[in-house]
């Protein structure tokens, strides 16, 4: 089942939010899989599947792209534009990731053709129900309760 | 928003086939496409299946031939703390069975007959919407909402648990509490939100160093504790509160700052400093407030023993890994001697090391701590090249021709970069081909993998020779020959130093010599401080002999 499943992509620098989110995914009972990158030109080298993620080639890009605004190297604007411009990658939905509203309303500004803002939770439990409600809205998965023991 | 079933399964318990695929037609009308549907057709397959797979929703059929299905909701029960959906069928509107399936735990009764693709689908998108409350009430009961860990009341039950099993078990388990430095401070300057996400990110920390059986709650606003269960050996305790301390040496990325948190850790363990979850749970807040009283940062074992051992460890560690740096380690050389023409066939490479003092550190104790950790690794590539280097330098001398044996850790051998390292170097100096022998203790053991095996055939192709040292003080001796390709055997000192009077240690140092002659195996008696036990072991036909009555190991400048 799991093989057909979309993919989620978040590209971070901070390694505890990428630990963060793959936690919550499994706290919401998601088996989507899920990758990362550290900036924006790792994203880029892995949507093109160039470099250390060549060997990804054969495999579909991700359903979805969680994206972090501030980041060394290559920032979340920045690769937004690339991406925006190939005709590939325009298509898939971008989440940006900001950690204050106050943030939020400044990347909104620069009206960057993205698919919706969401301020970083604080509390894991927040967290845990913004990937459900995330998953549920670009994935269409009903959420099941978690029957395990 | 269409609701999408694909990733669910379903158990179906029917015995009757037409009944079966006309609901499982049924289903796929109403919930369009399903992951799995599972079929039983009588009670015993049912129960295999509810013992060996979880089903997220199970239809069950009340009769089914001679038995009931109301049985099999119990089961189901018992397997899970929020139950999957259970609904129960049946082919008669009977209130008396309605009743006993609710009270069974069913969460509806349906009658075939009235069945339909749309009352399944709100029968079933009813149940699941009162599960999701269900499951979120037990989770504001269980866990703590802010870190997603367990909170505490549910943490003393767990630990209460934990307690019985370790009695049961017979391992101990330790409780670490830990309390956050200057938290107040970090809420103070950088506001409670970043304090909160602090507490969060460090949680997911904590969680993912831990191993699963492990468990790990907030107990209080910046307090965790966590149970560490199923270990043997107490020194396993210092390496896991070692890597608990390891999460807080990178900083926190916290709202736009850095922030560099540090714990106060205590340990308690079970059954050796308390009897009950109470008196644990007590010495462990007592170790913690010790180690902030030390200055925070650390962490305090209440039984003070283990916490200097955990320390003078701790500094040899932090010692020895400087010293394969700065190049304060020597090796030192004893000389192995062919008993009968007295000829040196090989030298030994010892490992030495002095303290600031000048004075020498016990090599063994040395050796020990170091194979604890991933230390050992180092030290046995500065130790092998090092012996490495000092042999072709006498070798280009024409000082000695022989081979030197080198000592090595059965850990540097379980892990395959010490293998590789070899091959390479003699790759790069084939003048050390057929003259390098690790010599291999027989209290650490070599795991008898496959893949363990066919490395050291590989060095043995390479002209490397493997010699089994303090052979008799292990458990293994014998085994270790039939495992591994072994050419030389080297007899313990205890035993050697015992020839002289008619005992068992002579009859077993006989023995010895002879499986070695019988197996084509070099024996090496160490340990000979007299002429009357180097007399004795050439009248045996030992072959090879070391100790102080030929020589001392001395210092490359000294030989």
């Amino acid at each position: 089942m799991s093989d057909n499943l979309v993919s989620i992509h978040m590209c971070d620098d901070d390694p505890d939010d990428q630990l963060l989110v793959s936690d919550a995914l499994q706290e919401a009972k998601l088996a989507n899989p899920i990758d990362f990158s550290n900036n924006g030109l790792e994203l880029l080298q892995y949507l093109r599947r160039e470099g250390e993620f060549s060997h990804l080639k054969d495999q579909p890009l991700p359903g979805l792209i969680l994206l972090d605004l501030n980041m060394p190297i290559m920032d979340g604007r920045e690769v937004l534009i690339e991406l925006k411009k190939d005709p590939v990658f325009k298509s898939i939905p971008v989440v940006i990731l900001t950690t204050s509203k106050a943030e939020e309303d400044i990347a909104k500004s620069y009206d960057m053709g993205v698919n919706s803002f969401v301020i970083k939770p604080v509390s894991f439990d927040t967290l845990v129900n913004l990937v459900k409600s995330m998953a549920s809205y670009w994935f269409h998965i009903v959420s099941l309760p978690n029957t395990d023991k | 928003m269409t609701n999408n079933y694909s990733c669910m399964s379903i158990l179906i318990v029917e015995d009757d086939e037409d009944d079966f695929v006309l609901l499982q037609e049924l289903l796929e009308d109403s919930l369009g496409e399903i992951g799995v549907i599972d079929w039983a057709v009588d009670t015993k397959s049912a129960i295999e299946y509810i013992t060996h797979k979880n089903h997220q929703m199970y239809f069950i059929d009340n009769r089914l031939g001679a038995e009931l299905g109301l049985d099999l909701i119990v089961r189901i029960k018992q397997k899970h703390e929020i139950s999957p959906l259970i609904i129960m069928l049946s082919g008669v509107d009977d209130r008396l069975t309605d009743l006993k399936a609710m009270d069974n735990g069913a969460d509806d009764y349906l009658i075939k007959s009235q069945l339909s693709p749309l009352l399944l689908e709100r029968t079933i998108r009813y149940i699941i919407k009162s599960k999701v409350l269900e499951e979120k009430l037990a989770r504001l009961a269980h866990f703590d909402g802010l870190t997603g860990l367990y909170n505490r009341s549910i943490f003393n039950e767990l630990l209460n648990k934990s307690i019985e099993q370790s009695k049961r078990s017979h391992r101990k388990l330790a409780l670490v509490t830990i309390d956050l430095d200057d938290f107040k401070h970090i809420n103070d300057n950088y506001g409670h939100p970043a304090g909160d996400l602090l507490l969060t990110k460090i949680s997911r920390r904590l969680k993912h160093k831990l191993r699963s059986s492990d468990i790990v709650a907030r107990t209080g606003g910046d307090e965790f504790s966590i149970v560490l269960k199923e270990v043997d050996d107490s020194r396993h305790f210092l390496k896991l509160i070692e890597a608990i301390m390891q999460v807080f040496v990178r900083p926190i990325q916290v709202l736009g700052h850095d922030i560099n948190a540090t714990i106060s850790a205590g340990i308690a363990i079970f059954p050796n400093d308390a009897s009950d979850s109470r008196e644990l749970i007590e010495h462990s807040d007592r170790a913690m407030y010790q180690a902030k009283n030390k200055g925070k940062n650390t962490y305090s074992f209440y039984n003070q023993d283990l916490h200097q051992q955990a320390k003078y460890r701790h500094s040899i560690e932090v010692k020895l890994a400087s010293a394969i740096e700065d190049g304060s380690l020597m090796l030192y050389y004893q000389p192995i001697l062919d008993l009968q023409t007295q000829k040196i066939i090989s030298y030994e490479a010892l490992l030495r090391w002095k303290n600031e003092k000048g004075v020498f550190y016990d090599t063994e104790e040395v050796i020990a701590i170091a194979e604890q950790g991933p230390l050992i690794l180092q030290l046995g590539i500065w130790v092998f090249d090092t012996a490495c280097e000092q042999l072709m330098q006498w070798q280009q001398q024409r000082q000695f021709e022989g081979r030197f044996a080198i000592n090595v850790s059965a850990k540097q051998f379980n892990n395959s970069n010490f293998s590789e390292h070899v091959i390479t170097k003699l790759t790069l100096y084939p003048q050390l081909i057929n003259k390098l022998t690790f010599e291999i203790t027989e209290r650490n053991l070599l795991e008898s993998h496959p893949k363990t095996i066919e490395l050291l055939e590989k060095l043995v192709a390479l002209g490397c020779e493997f010699s089994i040292d303090d052979f008799g003080t292990g458990h293994s001796s014998i085994s270790y020959l039939r495992t591994f390709p072994m050419q030389i055997i080297k007899i313990d000192k205890s035993i050697v130093q015992h020839v002289l009077d008619e005992n068992k240690e002579l009859a077993i140092c006989k023995a010895i010599i002879a499986i070695g002659k019988a197996l084509d195996i070099v024996v090496i008696a160490e340990g000979i401080e007299d002429k009357e036990v180097a007399d004795k072991l050439l009248k045996l036909h030992c072959p090879q002999a070391q100790g102080y009555y030929y020589s001392r190991p001395m210092a490359q400048d000294q030989l």
